[in-house]
């Protein structure tokens, strides 16, 4: 499935195919490592500043909220210096 | 006012298989108004081997005609949640769409879980759904919007459950081909 901005579509694919590795091989075997964390990171500096070009990430924040989320804002320092520039 | 539904299915597929599925069910043939999907938040919590995502998916065409007179564009954003446990073979999501939401809001549960089958006394994997949505629309047609909407959604449930089935078969093919049976 493409990426809503098709700049980040080998990067989400990247990271799709680790975590479908991962799923299958290590989630629903038990183990505890969470491998995806690296290619996941690189993947949503890009998704991040499409959604701010897309004017959505004030709707994603009010919204997390509603859908029972339990995640922090997405305020981490790495991130937030990239969507400056 | 509040509109609620649910609905309720199973496979004879394991739990394995159809999370699996889930999480990998577009694109499909029964969802080609999903044009993107972005996993957005990825956390894995190793002490109660619990992952959890945010997806946000763009679909098209998913508001009526009628409702052009009103909305800007056609395109919609989803927001989904989807947490799985390990330890309870458990599978929840939330979804709601986060534009367009003046005109109505539609959120959905779903919950996938292994079940014995009382009859077969075989394992089964659960699908339980359900849902609200309302509408603030003023002019007097917001009850309008739900009454036309909550068809709508009927029919996406009888599209969700193909869309999943389609996955699994694509799934288990591709097993085939590789020759590995189990996930």
């Amino acid at each position: 499935m493409e990426s809503m901005g098709s700049e980040c579509t080998p990067l989400k694919k990247e990271y799709d195919d680790c975590f479908n590795k991962w799923y299958s091989e290590k989630f629903l075997k038990g183990e505890k490592t969470d491998d995806c964390q690296e290619l996941f990171k690189k993947y949503r500096i890009c998704i991040n500043s499409v959604l701010a070009k897309n004017n959505l990430t004030k709707m994603i924040s009010e919204a997390r909220p509603l859908v029972g989320s339990t995640f922090p804002e997405p305020n981490d320092p790495e991130i937030s210096e990239k969507n400056k520039n | 006012m509040v509109k609620f539904y649910g609905n309720t299915f199973s496979f004879n597929v394991d739990w394995n298989t159809v999370t699996f599925a889930y999480l990998n069910r577009y694109p499909n043939p029964y969802a080609s108004h999903v044009q993107s999907a972005d996993t957005i938040e990825h956390k894995f919590d190793p002490e109660t081997k619990t992952l959890k995502i945010v997806r946000l998916y763009k679909k098209i065409n998913s508001a009526p005609s009628w409702s052009s007179v009103f909305l800007k564009n056609n395109s919609a954003y989803i927001m989904e949640e989807i947490s799985v446990c390990f330890e309870t073979q458990t599978l929840e999501t939330k979804q709601r769409n986060i534009t367009h939401t003046r005109l109505l809001v539609v959120e959905d549960s779903l919950k996938i879980t292994s079940e014995i089958d009382q009859i077969n006394k075989e394992f089964v994997t659960s699908c339980n759904s359900e849902g609200r949505m309302f509408s603030k629309f003023g002019y007097g047609l917001g009850s309008r919007i739900e009454g036309f909407s909550l068809k709508r959604i009927k029919e996406n449930f009888n599209k969700s459950r193909k869309g999943l089935t389609y996955a699994i078969e694509v799934l288990k093919e591709k097993r085939r081909l590789s020759g590995t049976a189990q996930l």
